[in-house]
């Protein structure tokens, strides 16, 4: 390849590389603020599904204890971050906050239900969670 | 009788060894998300794999080179060190992946942490390398690979609708909640995942370890097209047992406890024992191949005496580029990127590089000097065009899909 | 010595592999040394093999890298590439056979070094597989 065709692909792939740095840390509006917002409750709404799924499993004594942990243990792990990801997205407008608002309790809910080392005795109430996080979903996206 | 032993021992291999962390990562999460409806792709991928992995073991057998051995005398060496960068990179990458993968089953069976198991996993794959004959290397995991079958137990066990599944097969579309751009992108991981460039430097550089001929070309097809068909079933297996369970419930898969899940829900303790059998056997045999095949690269490229049919010291420098490479695996991982993410990432890759690879295995077996009466028949010639204008379109397609969906957020 | 028909160079010999009288891999034909013979015509005279060799023949900065490489990577200050002297070639095909036994060539010191120094260290580097 010659020098500068060497120079111009290195200058194209920069500005790609920038770009794709500058977008992903632009300010966003409120229709991207709902969307990075269902993102959060999507992964929210799969780690409370699974441990739903795991937890009537483990009640009919299909699983073993020691990959039920490592399931339980991923889940929380998705819940956390869903937290994390929600506080550190700043609102800019009433509808956003008002997502917020709405989402907030259903991860607290969420990770107070993994947290519990009851976790897998609750599938009804891990349920009706994961009804309520689902419903935010469909609502939203 | 002793021959028909073989060639089952050869089809049950191909089987097992067809699933890799690669698809266990791309069927499951795409049948969470899709249902059924991107497994065309399986089948499109799988029918591409049987016609380049059957031109790549030909290859080897008949003219006793292997694959990218050949690829720097047909191509020149500027284009075949090009090549060998290309696939040398993205061997190290799925390999990388495969240790995780590995690593993660050993989570799974023992729930201490996976990133505890890597420099285990690495030393076991690298020792197995060191010391274990290729055919037993082979024979082993191959076989331990069919535990994975219990997805297709399992899959028929949770009694799904199967009209539905059929809808959803037939039905060409994203599913709710999803747009082209996230369908386009998990098409072509699932492509990636089907056709692995490790795969066929392995095969052809294999049947020249195992030492195959003209007289092997019969059960060298039989291995092909019953083995990675099957191994196809398997993989839309995972599929589907990841849609019956988690679409309905709009949850998605990110990691190798989900894509197991649901088999313990259908058939038990013991179902879930097989199956984190068979992501081990899966994740440790793939991890194999791939550590050979980036030997095999490098050391085909620069002609160096490569494989196992020597003792270690008599390809030296073969063995130092096959143990440099599992460090440098093992090194990436304990970066502490998620495994499957890496997976992610391997198969976008792979997407990339897959012209490279599948390129000069189409022009060498089309040339007299290596095949003689061997050569590609206009049939095989023509699936093979058609299956190249397919992977420069996936190749060309793999990096924006990334962008555009954030590694398919 | 067997009179070899007029070889295309370009196709026949560059790039090719080199093997043994018992099969086993030499390395590539990275470059060839050739003389000019009484009536003026080129002749080959000898194969040469090497990552040094290659790099200088490819050119351009990506051959220079190249030599660069193998001159840092070589425990000898000055390499000198496999010369293997036309006379061994047995036959040229697909691949180019020798008449000798690898053990009568130079060892690239590259593989000498790795072998005394690694992979020798290693435990069960001298048996063939199990």
């Amino acid at each position: 390849m010659s020098k500068s065709a060497a120079l111009a692909t290195g200058a194209v792939l920069f500005v790609v590389l920038i770009g794709w740095a500058a977008a992903s840390m632009w300010p966003v509006n409120a229709s991207g603020y709902r969307d990075r917002i269902v993102a959060v409750a999507d992964g929210s709404l799969s780690a409370v599904r699974t441990v739903e799924i795991l937890a009537d499993a483990d009640q009919a004594g299909k699983v073993l204890p020691l990959y039920a942990h490592s399931v339980l243990d991923s889940a929380r792990d998705h819940v956390a971050t869903s937290q994390y990801d929600l506080a550190t997205e700043p609102v800019s407008d009433a509808d956003s906050a008002s997502l917020r608002d709405e989402l907030a309790p259903l991860l607290a809910a969420a990770a107070t239900l993994l947290t519990d080392d009851t976790a897998l005795t609750h599938p009804d109430e891990l349920r009706q969670l994961g009804d309520q996080l689902q419903s935010f979903v469909e609502r939203h996206q | 009788m002793k021959r028909l032993l073989a060639i089952t021992l050869g089809i049950l291999t191909a089987i097992g060894g067809f699933v890799d962390i690669g698809d266990l990562v791309a069927n499951s999460e795409t049948g969470a998300r899709f249902g059924m409806s991107l497994a065309w792709v399986v089948v499109v991928g799988v029918i591409g794999i049987c016609v380049y992995a059957e031109m790549s073991g030909r290859i080897g057998a008949v003219s006793h080179r292997a694959v990218f051995d050949l690829v720097r005398e047909r191509l020149g060496p500027r284009v075949g060190l090009a090549n060998l960068v290309g696939s040398y990179l993205v061997t190290l990458l799925t390999l990388s992946a495969e240790i995780g993968g590995v690593a993660l089953a050993l989570e799974l069976a023992s729930s201490v942490n996976y990133l505890l198991w890597v420099p285990v996993a690495a030393f076991a794959i690298w020792a197995a390398l060191w010391r274990i004959k290729f055919e037993t290397l082979e024979r082993v995991f191959g076989l331990l690979g069919l535990c994975l079958v219990i997805f297709i137990i399992a899959l028929v066990q949770l009694g799904p609708d199967w009209g539905d599944l059929g809808r959803q097969a037939a039905s060409f579309q994203p599913t709710e909640g999803e747009n082209w751009a996230t369908y386009g992108f998990f098409g072509v991981s699932l492509f990636a995942a089907a056709m692995t460039p490790y795969e066929v430097f392995f095969f052809s550089s294999g049947a020249v370890e195992e030492g195959w001929t003209r007289k092997d070309l019969i059960t060298e097809r039989l291995n092909v097209f019953v083995g990675f068909p099957l191994g196809g079933i398997l993989s839309l297996a995972v599929m589907g047992c990841a849609a019956v369970t988690f679409l309905p419930v709009g949850a998605s898969v990110s990691d190798l406890g989900q894509t197991a899940l649901p088999v313990p829900v259908a058939l038990g303790r013991l179902g879930l024992v097989i199956v984190i059998l068979g992501f081990f056997a899966a994740t440790f045999g793939a991890a194999l191949e791939t550590g050979l095949s980036a030997g095999y690269t490098v050391a085909q490229y620069f002609g160096w005496q490569w494989g196992k049919m020597v003792p270690p010291r008599r390809a030296a420098r073969f063995h130092t580029v096959v143990l440099v490479s599992v460090l440098l695996g093992l090194i990436l991982l304990l970066t502490t990127i998620d495994p499957v993410q890496l997976t992610e990432y391997s198969l976008v890759f792979s997407a990339v590089v897959l012209p490279l690879t599948y390129l000069p295995i189409l022009i060498v077996a089309n040339d007299r000097d290596y095949l003689g009466d061997q050569v590609n028949g206009p049939f095989a010639n023509i699936l093979g065009v058609s299956y190249l204008i397919i992977i420069v379109v996936a190749a060309i397609a793999a990096i924006p899909l990334m962008i555009i969906t954030g590694v398919g957020a | 010595m067997n009179q070899p028909e007029p070889v295309l160079l370009d196709f026949s010999l560059l790039d090719r592999q080199i093997v043994d009288s018992q099969g086993l891999m030499v390395g590539n034909v990275d470059d060839l040394e050739l003389a000019v013979t009484d009536q003026g015509r080129l002749q080959v005279t000898a194969l040469l093999s090497g990552q040094q060799v290659l790099g200088d023949r490819l050119g351009g900065r990506l051959g220079r890298w190249m030599s660069a490489v193998a001159r840092r990577l070589s425990p000898t200050p000055d390499p000198q590439p496999l010369r293997i002297p036309y006379d061994l070639v047995d036959t040229v095909g697909s691949e180019i056979t020798l008449t000798v036994a690898k053990d009568l060539l130079a060892e690239p010191p590259l593989e000498a070094w790795l072998r005394k120094y690694l992979i020798d260290r290693i435990p069960g580097g001298r048996d063939a597989s199990q």
